[in-house]
């Protein structure tokens, strides 16, 4: 993690509270849900977030993590989800993928959302691996990409600074092998000749 | 009275009787000795070597006259003249010359004769046949008829066949059941295009289309084989590979970072994997459109953009989607090679004709045709950071259309006038048939543009369909025809129409049934021309497909109607018109495509070891700089030697730098004045007329000595004799194609015709397969290691210099010649021979026949007129026209 992101991370959050408190209280069909994030692959994408996500009408964002790559959002599920009844529960697994759809079409599937992840933050694994000082946004995007989707990696991110891409997970599930090989598939060269 | 009648006559019926009975078994028939004063002629100067002994060349004259009247005996008594009279033969070696007294009277008795067995075999009041339309004379007529300038139909009609040079020839325009049912369907595909079928026309939209965002040039982007640039600097969003190579080009893609309208720097040449299109736009609606295209260029240093090393060139075609845009597509054509200045964008404006899932395509055209720069690939230190050379950048490409100036448009005003567009609404009109319509669909998968939606069906509605289409087909028929239409023709058309009518169809699908029937009629597909003198329609006609390659216009019909184009004076402005209208380009391409062969100009691909520097855009300049120099010769009307020999040359930059000509810069053809000593500029020492008249790979004498003969000095070589070997050329650098042909004309078969015909290939021995000249042949194995010169230095060379090239010969009359300087000097010299030739092709182009025996006299006439006045090639299109030979059928 960057220095950038911690010292964002709470005044980002301060500042949509604030916003909520001075700008209404939900109604009562309102929800609020938080999710895990795949798609902060480095901090610049917070923006690409924020501008997909201002595109969306009737989806509120309330607080963003970006150092647990988690967002919460509030929302009408009956407005949300087409056929739902009125007064009637949606099941939260429709909800998040009504909400998954819509948010993937606005950032061309680069973002997706998913359940929180249920290992807590202490229990995780961290590993940095160099990938070299890339300066291009779709090439830390795409390294990104080749360990974000594997089975027991919550959340990753690459810094063009320090050439290093960094790597949270379940060590039950997976390690630091497993992630080497799968940047090697996606022909990202570590170390960088 | 024809010899056949003059031998009936004489023969006594018991010499009938003899020949039929000798003929019935089989014995040779005594074939009658040549009449006086041809028989002492032959006997005093030809019998000598063409005796039943000697038989020189195979030729036996002892054994008789052959009947002019007979194929045979014609072909060889003309040949006989022709060699008199041009002082072949007897040969200038002989002790026992004619003198010109002896020869006169031996030519004239010979030449009536000729004539005379001629005038009984053709049919004089119909010398032209019955002929067809060209396909590209089918293809310009329509244009023109409908105004449709980009209509495409050419290519889906059978090829044409080719008679004496040309295929305007009825001789080479057969038709069959084939021609037909594409007549169908190209009169389909023009009336679809023709009827307008909403009531307004379509929204004129503007699209800045970037060449990223694009299948092939994002793999390019992402190889490294190209960069995107924001105000002539790096894109900080997607920098150029160095240390690293992009990855993942699917994340690329979905972050958007090749949609944001970068400008786009390629470094490669288009090749067999790859292709840049702008994919984002297909034409939806067939029509004008204007396309400005923002081109630079820039020396690519490690990273570092400095300034090019000139002007370079990149290329714009027009490029048509198959099916859905995934199965690939194909360039319809080249729209022009454009000048990308250094770091200065420069926007080039044109007006373009797009059909259905057309789209334009981009080529870095004057960079190296290689593919060694992958800079951007694995394995590359340092990649495209690492990279220096050249890079030509498009900013973007905007498309904007469809153009109308009117709605409806012309093509649908000729066939409906003012007939309003309404919807079409079943219960206004009980029983009767809607249009068909198709609904417009973007079938190309990777576009942006999309149809604009249209409610209902409209389509024109008549009040009176009776008298509206009598009054439309009256209009539309003489225009079709190109000519005056009877009445009751009219009401032919009228009657089909309106069987359509009763028989339910809308009033817009009946008259279209009349039209296709017409376009698909005799009336419309032939050049119907009167016999004997032509009528103003048929003078108006003939002009027009001469130089424009296409029906006249209505200032012609005009002056045929009031039947003033039999005025000389009238003529003659008419011809100068036509000449300077935009259209006299299809003359000079479509005259040239087949006069200098410039159609097969890609017949064959240069050996890509021997001359890796060709290119496309080298094969481009070849032909741009033949029609160029024809063009200019025609408006300075500039005489026949410039065929041959000039002072000046149309070249662009690639060219000059093919020639070894300083101080041209870009891709436009200019006139360019030539430093002394230098041989281009003719027609002889054109890169395309040298590329047309080798294979690829090596260059031979004969074909090309055939070409010269033919097609410039109008003598066609004789065929070769059967059963001789081809002369195999040898790349290898052992054996000189002159040694090769030394032991070829060492057979006293070959030796005749081969003295005539490889003189002039000598000559142009100076120049190799892609017309650059040299001294010593490009060899595979053997020979010296080549220097680079002017080849570019992305190039590899690995060809070697063979053997030395002599480029000396003779002339059958004796003149000798030690290089190509020399020879075009001989040629030069004789520029009624250059000018006969030339009035000899203009002529059968534009009559669709060939000349005749009899027909010499008025093709001296002609040339004579000509030299008169000043032996200008446009002076000779003039007299080409004011003649009989053009007037008459």
């Amino acid at each position: 993690m960057t220095p950038s992101f911690r010292i964002r991370f709470p005044a980002g959050f301060a500042l949509a509270a604030l916003w909520l408190t001075s700008f209404g209280i939900p109604s009562a069909a309102e929800q609020t849900e938080t999710y895990r994030v795949v798609g902060f692959s480095h901090p610049e994408r917070e923006e690409d977030f924020r501008q997909a996500l201002a595109t969306l009408p009737g989806i509120v964002l309330v607080g963003l993590d970006l150092a647990a790559a988690e967002v919460t959002l509030r929302f009408d599920p009956e407005q949300l989800v087409s056929g739902a009844k009125p007064g009637q529960p949606v099941a939260p697994e429709k909800i998040l993928e009504e909400l998954d759809k819509r948010l993937g079409q606005a950032s061309v599937r680069t973002f997706t959302l998913t359940p929180r992840s249920p290992v807590p933050n202490a229990d995780l694994a961290t590993e940095s691996i160099p990938v070299g000082l890339l300066d291009c946004k779709g090439c830390r995007y795409g390294v990104y990409l080749a360990v974000a989707r594997l089975e027991g990696v919550v959340r990753a991110s690459v810094s063009s600074e320090t050439g290093l891409l960094t790597v949270w997970f379940d060590p039950k599930k997976t390690a630091r092998p497993a992630l080497e090989e799968a940047l090697k598939k996606a022909r990202v060269e570590s170390p960088a000749n | 009275m024809s010899n056949r009648r003059k031998y009936a006559r004489s023969a006594p019926g018991s010499i009938v009787l003899m020949l039929m009975l000798m003929l019935l078994f089989g014995l040779p028939v005594p074939i009658p000795a040549a009449p006086e004063p041809l028989a002492s002629f032959l006997d005093r100067h030809c019998f000598e070597c063409h005796d039943d002994t000697t038989k020189k060349g195979g030729l036996d004259l002892t054994a008789g006259w052959p009947d002019p009247a007979t194929p045979d005996g014609f072909t060889r008594w003309l040949k006989i003249h022709d060699r008199v009279e041009s002082g072949e033969m007897p040969p200038p070696k002989s002790k026992n010359r004619p003198d010109p007294a002896e020869t006169a009277p031996f030519l004239a008795a010979l030449a009536r004769d000729l004539t005379a067995a001629e005038a009984a075999r053709l049919d004089a009041a119909n010398r032209t046949g019955l002929r067809r339309l060209t396909r590209a004379e089918y293809e310009n007529t329509v244009r023109d008829l409908f105004d449709l300038p980009g209509l495409a139909v050419q290519n889906g009609l059978p090829a044409d066949g080719s008679a004496h040079g040309f295929d305007k020839n009825s001789d080479a325009l057969d038709i069959s059941h084939v021609n037909l049912a594409r007549y169908v369907e190209a009169a389909d595909r023009t009336l679809d295009l023709a009827i307008a079928t909403q009531p307004e026309p379509p929204t004129r939209q503007t699209v800045r289309l970037s060449l990223a965002g694009n299948y092939e040039p994002n793999i390019m982007l992402m190889q490294g084989d190209a960069v995107l640039l924001r105000d002539r600097a790096h894109d900080p969003v997607f920098p150029p590979a160095g240390k690293h190579a992009h990855i993942n080009q699917g994340a690329h893609e979905q972050l958007g970072i090749f949609k944001r309208g970068s400008s786009v720097g390629v470094f490669r040449h288009e090749d067999e994997s790859w292709n840049a299109y702008f994919r984002k736009f297909a034409a939806l609606y067939p029509g004008r459109y204007r396309v400005r295209a923002s081109l630079w260029s820039l020396w690519w240093e490690k990273g570092k953009i400095l300034p090019a090393r000139g002007v370079e060139a990149a290329r714009l075609s027009v490029v048509q989607f198959n099916e859905n845009g995934r199965g690939g597509q194909h360039p319809s054509y080249v729209l022009g090679y454009y000048d990308a200045p250094s770091l200065e964008p420069r926007v080039h404006e044109m007006e373009v004709w797009l059909n259905q899932k057309e789209t334009i395509g981009f080529n870095t055209a004057s960079l190296a045709p290689v593919v060694l720069y992958r800079v951007g690939t694995w394995g590359q230190v340092d990649r495209t950071m690492g990279f220096t050379g050249p890079c030509i950048v498009s900013d973007w490409l905007d498309i904007e259309g469809p153009l109308h100036v009117v709605w409806p448009p012309n093509s649908h005003r000729l066939l409906f006038g003012e007939l309003p567009i309404r919807e079409f609404r079943p219960a206004d009109q009980p029983g009767v048939t809607p249009p068909r319509r198709r609904p417009l669909k973007q079938e190309i998968v990777s576009t942006d543009n999309k149809p604009e939606p249209l409610v209902g069906i409209w389509t024109v509605h008549s009040a009176a369909p009776d008298a509206d289409l009598r009054q439309l087909l009256g209009t539309f028929l003489p225009r079709a025809f190109r000519r005056p239409v009877a009445a009751g023709v009219v009401e032919e058309y009228v009657a089909l129409a309106k069987s359509r009518l009763e028989a339910g169809d809308s009033f817009e699908a009946a008259m279209r049934y009349a039209c296709r029937a017409a376009l698909c009629s005799p009336d419309f597909l032939y050049h119907v021309e009167p016999a004997g003198s032509l009528d103003g329609s048929g003078v108006a006609a003939r002009l027009s497909y001469f130089l424009w390659n296409s029906m006249p216009d209505g200032e012609l019909t005009a002056l045929a109607a009031e039947d003033r184009l039999r005025d000389p004076t009238v003529r003659r402005a008419q011809v100068e018109r036509l000449l300077k209208d935009p259209k006299a380009q299809r003359f000079i391409e479509d005259f040239l495509g087949q006069w200098l062969k410039l159609r097969a100009i890609a017949a064959n691909d240069p050996d890509k070891k021997l001359y890796p520097e060709f290119s496309p855009y080298l094969q481009d300049s070849m032909v741009a700089e033949t029609r160029a120099y024809f063009r200019e010769l025609i408006e300075r009307d500039l005489g026949a030697a410039y065929l041959v020999k000039s002072d000046f040359a149309m070249l662009n930059e690639k060219l000059a730098v093919h020639y070894g000509i300083p101080g041209v810069s870009g891709p436009a053809i200019r006139r360019v004045d030539l430093p002394p000593g230098s041989p281009r500029g003719g027609f002889l020492t054109q890169a395309a007329l040298l590329k047309i008249t080798a294979n690829g790979t090596t260059t031979s004498p004969v074909p090309r000595g055939a070409f010269v003969m033919e097609r410039l000095l109008g003598q066609k070589p004789e065929p070769p004799p059967p059963n001789v070997p081809a002369v195999e050329p040898d790349v290898q650098g052992t054996t000189t194609i002159r040694e090769l042909l030394d032991k070829h004309r060492a057979d006293a078969a070959c030796a005749g015709c081969h003295a005539k015909i490889d003189p002039p290939g000598f000559a142009l021995e100076s120049f190799d397969v892609i017309g650059g000249q040299r001294d010593r042949y490009r060899a595979l194995e053997k020979g010296d290691p080549a220097p680079r010169g002017s080849i570019d230095p992305k190039i590899g060379i690995s060809f070697k210099l063979g053997p030395p090239v002599d480029a000396s010969g003779q002339l059958p009359d004796g003149r000798t010649f030690v290089g190509i300087a020399e020879f075009q000097d001989h040629l030069s010299a004789e520029p009624q021979r250059l000018l006969a030739n030339l009035a000899r092709q203009f002529t059968i182009y534009a009559t669709g026949r060939d000349l005749s025996f009899a027909d010499r006299a008025a093709l001296r006439d002609i040339v004579e007129r000509a030299e008169a006045r000043g032996g200008g090639i446009r002076t000779l299109i003039h007299e080409v026209v004011q003649s009989d030979l053009f007037l008459t059928r």
